[in-house]
């Protein structure tokens, strides 16, 4: 033994800390090994239903679904066949605050086709999660939201059976939790590149709460990402991880149903950007914890004046009737004043701390 | 200050690498940039031909792997080319990690490699020690996912014309220490233990122990 390596007693091994991660990925290689079947999902999700992912989901598991554990393809990703399956994994900084352990590596999918991925555990209780992302990416979309391509996922039928979601790894993208944002606030215009990031955001979450019956369901920072990262000259903003997404088949009643999915969604940012790194419960992306000043300001300034003003665009752009430019409105201004109570409530929780 | 640059959306050249990302240095005029080819999309950091002396320096820096990509370009050529990874960005971005397993690469695992790429520099030239003359995050990229036992920190192509001879009265170790800890301020306060022990073990292993 070198003098650099250390002797662990023992006694004391039972005490070292157990490494998660390293045991997500020795289980999911083990269930790569139990694999039976390699098939195609070929459900296509119907958006004329009234509540389209979960039906979709219903006629998979009526009609699609195996007995068995099954890696189950995106045939619009996958074309060829594939026989069997290995992971390698790779080692990273980013994805580190996905409450599910994210990790990242490579499938080979038979001779000469390796895809590198990242594979999301839906474990236990939670296995069925692993369909509602799936499902809810795709749904997604087909309606016009960029995010990341779905390679697949694996399911069986048994309760012992692990689930996995699977995604098409960017190696260009990295998400808000991986930006140290303790230097932009309170000083956000001389951030110039920062602020285009939370406009790119806003943006898109004004996009997918335009039509009124659709949330992401957990907007956190850890769930926006830049994609393309490097390979872009301009700020692409997309959402990720939609499995507690709700998209709906029918229009909205009223304003009431349009402010349940916008608020749900802007107020899990809010809480996001306000609350600190450095918490093990619900850890935030730091944006204004520790910082003085007007937090409402900020965030409008940040955020919520570019989501209101794109959803005003959207609204102008798309000549709706009278109903929902009222309605709209009406949400926008509910949206706003509750908004402000949140800010407030993080603030002054912040302030007790 | 901490941010990703100026945002040109206006910018014709559709090709230029976004700014978070950008590895670019002006002061030695390198361009990062990206192409399409019916193969994908491929990164790259072109820069002027280095004169006789840079090339002196990058050599031993080069042999040891130290410098991001793979230089494409000929002796001969005006201009010189690195392929990059998609993934490398500079330093100065990192948002901290801390925790997880064997697969993450934590505050503790950058820092202490920051030190040993820094370390390993301060011994490359023997009776001639440089040092980097800049601001030594402006130097150093971040290479994401990448398989266990491959580096993830380097030097960005050019580096060896920002080198400077070092003088005997100044530390490099201290010098760069108090770089890393005005860009990453507290953070770099928790994890500066490990950029020094990454610094003493380049050391050493650069007097053969």
């Amino acid at each position: 033994m070198s003098s650099l390596e250390i002797e662990i007693p023992t006694e004391a091994i039972g005490m070292l800390p157990i490494d998660h991660e390293q045991e997500r990925i020795r289980d999911f290689s083990h269930a790569l090994k139990r694999l039976q079947v390699i098939r195609p999902a070929e459900i296509d999700t119907d958006f004329t239903d009234e509540r389209p992912v979960p039906f979709a989901i219903k006629r998979f598991l009526a009609f699609e679904h195996e007995d068995t554990l099954t890696f189950y393809t995106n045939p619009d990703v996958l074309g060829a066949p594939v026989d069997r399956v290995r992971f390698s994994p790779r080692i990273s900084r980013v994805g580190k605050q996905s409450r599910h352990g994210v990790f990242f590596g490579d499938l080979q999918l038979g001779p000469g086709l390796q895809v590198p991925v990242a594979v999301k555990p839906h474990l236990d209780e939670e296995r069925d999660s692993c369909l509602d992302e799936y499902f809810n990416t795709l749904a997604i979309t087909q309606l016009g939201m960029s995010t990341l391509v779905e390679l697949g996922f694996i399911y069986g039928d048994r309760e012992e059976d692990p689930a996995y979601s699977i995604t098409v790894l960017q190696e260009g993208l990295s998400t808000l939790d991986s930006v140290d944002w303790s230097s932009f606030y309170p000083d956000i215009e001389e951030h110039p590149g920062m602020l285009a990031l939370w406009k790119g955001a806003a943006y898109q979450a004004a996009k997918l709460h335009a039509p009124g019956n659709r949330s992401h369901g957990d907007l956190a920072g850890r769930n926006v990402g830049e994609k393309g990262g490097a390979l872009s000259d301009q700020t692409r903003v997309i959402l990720l991880d939609w499995e507690s997404a709700t998209i709906g088949g029918q229009p909205p009643r009223d304003a009431e149903v349009r402010y349940s999915h916008s608020h749900s969604d802007i107020t899990t940012i809010v809480e996001s950007m306000c609350r600190s790194t450095d918490v093990d419960f619900r850890a935030g992306i730091g944006v204004f914890a520790g910082k003085s000043g007007d937090w409402w300001q900020g965030f409008r300034a940040v955020f919520l004046d570019s989501y209101l003003e794109r959803r005003r665009q959207i609204l102008d752009q798309t000549a709706a009737d009278a109903a929902t430019v009222r309605d709209v409105n009406e949400e926008l201004a509910e949206l706003e004043k509750s908004l402000q109570q949140d800010v407030a409530m993080y603030q002054d929780l912040a302030l007790v701390s | 200050m901490t941010d990703f640059g100026e945002v040109r959306h206006d910018s014709a050249d559709t090709s230029t690498t976004s700014r978070r990302f950008n590895l670019a240095n002006d002061s030695i005029g390198s361009h990062d940039f990206w192409i399409e080819v019916p193969t994908g999309t491929h990164r790259f950091i072109s820069l002027p031909a280095p004169t006789t002396r840079q090339r002196q320096l990058r050599k031993p820096l080069e042999e040891d792997g130290l410098i991001l990509g793979h230089r494409r370009a000929s002796e001969a050529a005006a201009t010189e080319t690195y392929s990059i990874p998609a993934s490398a960005r500079p330093l100065a971005y990192e948002a901290p990690v801390t925790r997880e397993g064997a697969y993450s690469y934590t505050d503790e695992e950058l820092f202490h490699d920051l030190g040993d790429l820094l370390g390993s520099l301060s011994h490359k030239y023997g009776d001639d020690p440089q040092m980097v003359a800049t601001d030594v995050t402006r130097v150093l990229a971040l290479v994401d996912f990448v398989q266990p036992g491959e580096r993830q920190v380097y030097f960005t192509p050019g580096v060896e014309r920002l080198l400077v001879p070092r003088p005997p009265e100044v530390s490099a170790e201290g010098q760069y220490a108090e770089q890393l800890e005005t860009v990453f301020s507290g953070r770099f306060d928790e994890v500066a233990i490990y950029f020094r022990m990454g610094f003493a073990e380049a050391a050493a292993a650069a007097r053969g122990e």
